[in-house]
C-alpha cells in the first residue's frame, strides 16, 4: 500500500510523461484547428476506441500495483484526468486555449490531445521513475495478443501525432502509386527489422521463432493493424470525406509508416510488466 | 530467459489465421496501389455542382461541390461562380483524383433568380 506522498511523485512523472508524449500535437496547428472542425460522432468515436486501449495499456505496463479490472479501469481514467489536465495548461500556456473561445472548441482542443497524454502518463512511470518492486517479468511469457495489442498502441500513439497535418496528405498526393508502392513494401521491412533484429532490451522476438515466423506472425499482422489505425485516425480526421478509395489507401499507406515505428518499438517502450 | 514458447511447430492456430489474415490484407493493399499505377494520368478534369443556396446573413450562401474526375491531383483550385453581375470565386486547397470536396460562395442578390454559372478556372500541380 503505497502512500499518499508516493501516488502524488507518481502523479507529477505522470504529468511530465502527458506533456512529453502529447507536446508534438500541442504544437499543430491542424490539432487546435480539429477542435472546432472535427466532426463531433467521430470524436467521440476515437475517445470510445482508444478508451479500452488505456485500460489494456494499464494492465501492460501497471501505472501502480493494481488488481483486477476496476484498478485498471481507475488508472485510464486517471492517465486521462491527468492528460487532460496537462494539455490545458499547456495550451492556455501557448495561447491556443483563450477566453471567448466557445465551449465546443476548447472542450474539444483538449479532447483531441488526451489520447497521446494519456499514454505518457501511462507510460511515464515506467521511463521516468524508478520501478517500485514489480517484479522484473520475462517478457517473453507474453501472449500472442498482448504483442498484437502493443503493436497497435504504438501505431496509434506515432501516427496520431502526424495525421492531423497537412504535409501527411500532401505526400500522397506528390508520390505516384508506385512510389506508395515501394512505401508500403518498405514499412512491411520496417517492421520485420525492428520486430526481429533490433535488439531492445533483449531481442524477444529473436530467441523464440524463426525470421519467417516473425515475419507471417507478426510483420504481417503487424502491418496490417498500422493500415487498420491509419484508416480509423484518417476517417476520424475526416480525411476520408468524398475521397476515392484508391487515393485513401495512399494516405493509409504514408500515414502507416509512422506507424510502423510506433508498432515495431511498443515492445520495448513498454518494457517490464506483470502479467 | 524462459523459452516455452519455442519450438516451430508449436505456433497456435490463432497466429496462423491472423498472420494469414494479414498477408491478405496486404496483398489486398498492394493490388489496388499497383491497379492504381497502371491506370491512366489524365490531368485533373473539374466539374463543380450548386448543391444548395440559402439566404444568411448579408445575402446569400450557395453550397458547392467540386468533383475532379482525372487521375492527378489538383491543388490550389479556382471555382469561379457567376450570376447576373455578381462574380465569385471558391478555393479548394486540394482535389484528390476521382474525389470530391465541398465549398461556397456567397452572392449579395438572390442567385436562384437567374442563371447560375460555375466554371473550374485553374489548378496547381501539389
Amino acid at each position: 500500500m503505497i502512500g499518499n506522498l508516493e501516488y502524488a511523485r507518481g502523479l507529477g512523472r505522470a504529468f511530465i510523461g502527458a506533456v512529453l508524449f502529447a507536446l508534438p500535437l500541442f504544437m499543430t496547428m491542424e490539432m487546435w484547428q480539429l477542435g472546432f472542425t472535427m466532426e463531433r460522432e467521430r470524436l467521440i468515436a476515437l475517445l470510445a476506441v482508444t478508451f479500452p486501449m488505456l485500460v489494456g495499456l494499464s494492465y501492460v505496463a501497471g501505472f501502480e500495483r493494481a488488481f483486477g479490472l476496476v484498478d485498471h479501469v481507475l488508472d485510464a481514467f486517471a492517465a486521462i484526468a491527468i492528460a487532460a489536465f496537462a494539455g490545458t495548461v499547456v495550451l492556455i500556456l501557448f495561447g491556443v486555449l483563450a477566453p471567448g473561445q466557445p465551449v465546443q472548441e476548447i472542450v474539444g482542443k483538449i479532447a483531441v490531445v488526451t489520447f497521446p497524454g494519456a499514454i505518457g502518463a501511462l507510460l511515464a512511470d515506467k521511463q521516468i521513475g524508478k520501478s517500485r518492486g514489480h517484479e522484473d517479468d520475462d517478457r517473453g511469457d507474453r501472449s500472442y495478443l498482448v504483442r498484437l495489442f502493443l503493436m497497435c498502441v504504438g501505431a496509434l500513439f506515432v501516427a496520431l501525432n502526424v495525421a492531423p497535418t497537412e504535409e501527411m496528405v500532401l505526400i500522397a498526393f506528390q508520390i505516384s502509386p508506385w512510389q506508395a508502392l515501394v512505401l508500403a513494401i518498405a514499412s512491411l521491412l520496417l517492421l520485420q527489422v525492428l520486430l526481429y533484429w533490433v535488439d531492445f532490451r533483449g531481442g524477444v522476438f529473436r530467441g523464440e521463432q524463426s525470421f519467417s515466423g516473425v515475419l507471417f506472425r507478426y510483420a504481417f499482422a503487424g502491418y496490417a493493424l498500422c493500415i487498420g489505425a491509419s484508416l480509423l485516425l484518417l476517417w476520424a480526421f475526416g480525411r476520408t470525406e468524398g475521397v476515392s478509395v484508391a487515393e485513401v489507401l495512399e494516405f493509409a499507406v504514408v500515414l502507416a509508416f509512422p506507424a510502423v515505428l510506433g508498432a515495431g518499438l511498443a515492445h520495448s517502450v513498454v518494457a517490464e510488466q506483470r502479467e | 530467459m524462459s523459452k516455452r514458447r519455442v519450438t516451430k511447430g508449436d505456433t497456435p492456430l490463432l497466429e496462423w489465421i491472423v498472420g494469414a489474415l494479414g498477408a491478405v490484407i496486404f496483398a489486398a493493399i498492394l493490388a489496388v496501389l499497383i491497379s492504381n499505377g497502371l491506370g491512366g494520368d489524365a490531368p485533373p478534369s473539374v466539374v463543380a455542382r450548386v448543391e444548395r443556396i440559402v439566404p444568411v446573413e448579408g445575402g446569400y450562401a450557395v453550397e458547392i461541390s467540386a468533383r475532379n474526375a482525372g487521375d492527378t491531383t489538383a491543388a490550389d483550385v479556382e471555382i469561379k461562380a457567376e450570376s447576373g453581375s455578381e462574380t465569385r470565386t471558391a478555393r479548394f486547397d486540394y482535389l484528390p483524383p476521382h474525389s470530391e470536396r465541398r465549398g461556397g460562395v456567397f452572392f449579395e442578390h438572390d442567385p436562384r433568380g437567374g442563371e447560375l454559372q460555375l466554371r473550374a478556372e485553374g489548378w496547381q500541380a501539389p
